[in-house]
């Protein structure tokens, strides 16, 4: 379709004059983004569905707050803004539901890496991703959604900053103790680390 | 890792940089130096690079479903708030605007408090008991003891202000008028064995030489008025409670009004009164204070209040007395006439106290401060997060 080839710039603002239509472009070219971030600091797709659910709704009500710039990093923003306040709403530390990476019956389709495995290379990721999963769940809530941005999401620091609405400084700190926290959870599944990566 | 315990958090930090290629040239090229030279250093940045690989390998997950828009996700009036640059003024801005109105208010309030002038402060002496309050070392040292009008009971602060830097010192005397010192004049109101500072009315009165018309001349006497006006005793005439004391008795004793309207034994002379600060307000108490040495009297006239009548009594009493006395009677009279006292008013009350109400004003003026603090912050993070 013609729009899918539109900058964003130009969907933005025929969005910001009221066509729906627009906006449903831009959900569909950054939801894959926005629920996997979601998903990643929530820990769970459920959780992570409604969030994404209510950043897309939240964006195009304060669309006419943008004033150009990332729009990914805006987007992305109001994600984990959302993920903060579903985690201090229901107080919890996120959790890796089992479900969430098998195909077994649940009210959301488990999340489907971009990639396509073996199925035993999928059951071995499976098992190592949610060992990863598990140690990033553990992780400080500001601490985890650096970590997501930059070595799950490959978002520089920049867009770190202008996501998280922090100074480039404070991401760096946040994501070098979320990496050496997670190194550490990780030498407890050792057994499941590949050869090359043993810590 | 017993690694870990030789780096440091900035050493990580530099590290995990390092990996994503955040550092400065300088920065860079110091770190790889170091990483020449410290094989702990080499090999926590081998595990930092596997940790990220592993977690690389967490891949950007699909989303389950579309998550477009319909409708009915959208209200009215969020369509409305997209229409083309439509300006709508935002709650949390309002609230930003209404936490700075507070905030002005707030200080405006605190400002005006302050400023106001403070409430002259009562010249008018706090109102005078009984006995008569002496401030013995000025008035000790005037040298022509006059009216003291200065601290007179119920005299207001307007009344006393112009004699007020004269009242510093002199004597307050608290003359009660309801009793005529017809007798005052055979009182012997100062010491007995009459030594020459005291006074002694009986004396004065006596000796012509007391019944002068320069006979207050304060030079005569360097005495300070009591309460009473009378010196009572040779040791010093700065107790002036006992010297109330002590003259009231005597002149109890003596038969004479227990007031100190004994002074008003005729003994005040125009020089005196022409000494007054002022005329006697109104209504004031014309108290007077008597010094009476050895050959001459001085009499000190505080008003108070109004003795005009008991003046009057006090005169008509007089008329009785010798005629030096009368002498003095009449002078006490037109010198009583002069000022002429009305009704005494009401004891000077502290003035309004504005104090309060600035307490008040600046409590009420940094709630509203404190509370416009609050609601412009609670504003400015609710702005922050619309946008974000």
């Amino acid at each position: 379709m013609a729009n899918q080839e539109q900058p964003d710039e130009i969907l933005i603002e025929q969005s910001q004059q009221g066509q729906l239509e627009a906006f449903n472009q831009l959900v569909l070219r950054y939801q894959d983004l926005v629920f996997s971030v979601s998903y990643r600091v929530m820990g769970e797709s459920q959780s992570a569905a409604d969030v994404t659910q209510d950043t897309f709704i939240k964006a195009y009500e304060r669309l006419d707050t943008f004033r150009g710039g990332n729009f990914k990093a805006w987007l992305t923003r109001i994600a984990t803004n959302g993920c903060y306040d579903e985690l201090r709403r229901t107080k919890r530390r996120p959790q890796t539901y089992l479900e969430d990476l098998t195909p077994e019956d649940s009210d959301d389709e488990p999340p489907i890496p971009s990639s396509v495995d073996t199925p035993e290379q999928v059951a071995e990721q499976s098992d190592l991703q949610r060992a990863i999963q598990q140690c990033i769940n553990n992780l400080k809530d500001d601490q985890r959604t650096v970590l997501v941005l930059s070595d799950v999401q490959g978002m520089s620091y920049q867009e770190i900053a202008d996501s998280t609405d922090t100074q480039i400084g404070t991401v760096k700190s946040r994501l070098s103790r979320a990496r050496l926290a997670v190194r550490n959870c990780l030498q407890g599944f050792s057994e499941l680390l590949p050869d090359q990566y043993r810590l | 890792m017993s690694a870990e315990q030789h780096i440091s958090p900035q050493d990580y930090e530099l590290l995990s940089a390092y990996i994503d290629g955040e550092l400065t040239d300088v920065e860079r090229d110091t770190l790889e130096q170091r990483l020449t030279t410290e094989p702990t250093l080499q090999r926590e940045l081998s595990s930092l690079r596997n940790t990220i690989n592993l977690i690389n390998q967490l891949q950007p997950l699909t989303a389950p479903r579309n998550f477009t828009l319909t409708a009915n996700m959208v209200t009215p009036k969020n369509v409305i708030q997209l229409q083309p640059r439509r300006r709508r003024v935002r709650p949390d801005y309002l609230s930003l605007v209404a936490s700075v109105l507070l905030m002005l208010f707030g200080v405006m309030f605190m400002l005006s408090e302050l400023s106001q002038p403070a409430a002259p402060q009562a010249s008018a002496p706090v109102p005078q008991s009984a006995e008569a309050q002496v401030e013995a070392p000025a008035v000790a040292n005037a040298p022509t003891k006059s009216i003291d009008e200065s601290a007179p009971v119920g005299r207001t602060a307007d009344d006393t202000n112009a004699q007020a830097a004269d009242g510093a010192g002199m004597e307050k005397i608290e003359v009660d008028n309801t009793k005529l010192p017809s007798p005052l004049l055979n009182q012997t109101l100062a010491d007995e064995d009459g030594a020459s500072p005291e006074l002694r009315l009986e004396s004065a009165l006596d000796d012509d030489t007391t019944a002068t018309d320069e006979g207050f001349s304060g030079a005569d006497s360097e005495q300070p008025m009591d309460t009473l006006a009378f010196e009572e005793s040779d040791d010093t005439a700065d107790s002036a409670a006992s010297n109330d004391a002590e003259l009231s008795d005597t002149v109890a004793d003596g038969g004479m009004a227990e007031t100190s309207e004994t002074q008003s034994f005729g003994e005040v002379t125009d020089e005196d009164m022409a000494e007054a600060e002022e005329p006697a307000a109104a209504g004031a108490v014309m108290m007077q204070t008597t010094t009476i040495t050895g050959t001459t009297t001085e009499v000190d006239t505080v008003t108070t209040g109004g003795m005009a009548d008991q003046n009057d009594d006090v005169t008509d009493d007089r008329a009785d007395t010798t005629p030096e006395i009368a002498s003095q009677v009449s002078n006490i009279e037109e010198n009583h006439t002069i000022a002429t006292p009305t009704e005494v008013p009401p004891p000077a009350e502290p003035p309004a106290q504005s104090t309060s109400s600035p307490i008040t004003g600046i409590e009420v003026g940094l709630g509203l401060l404190t509370i416009g603090l609050i609601l412009l912050i609670a504003s400015l993070i609710i702005i922050r997060r619309n946008r974000g």
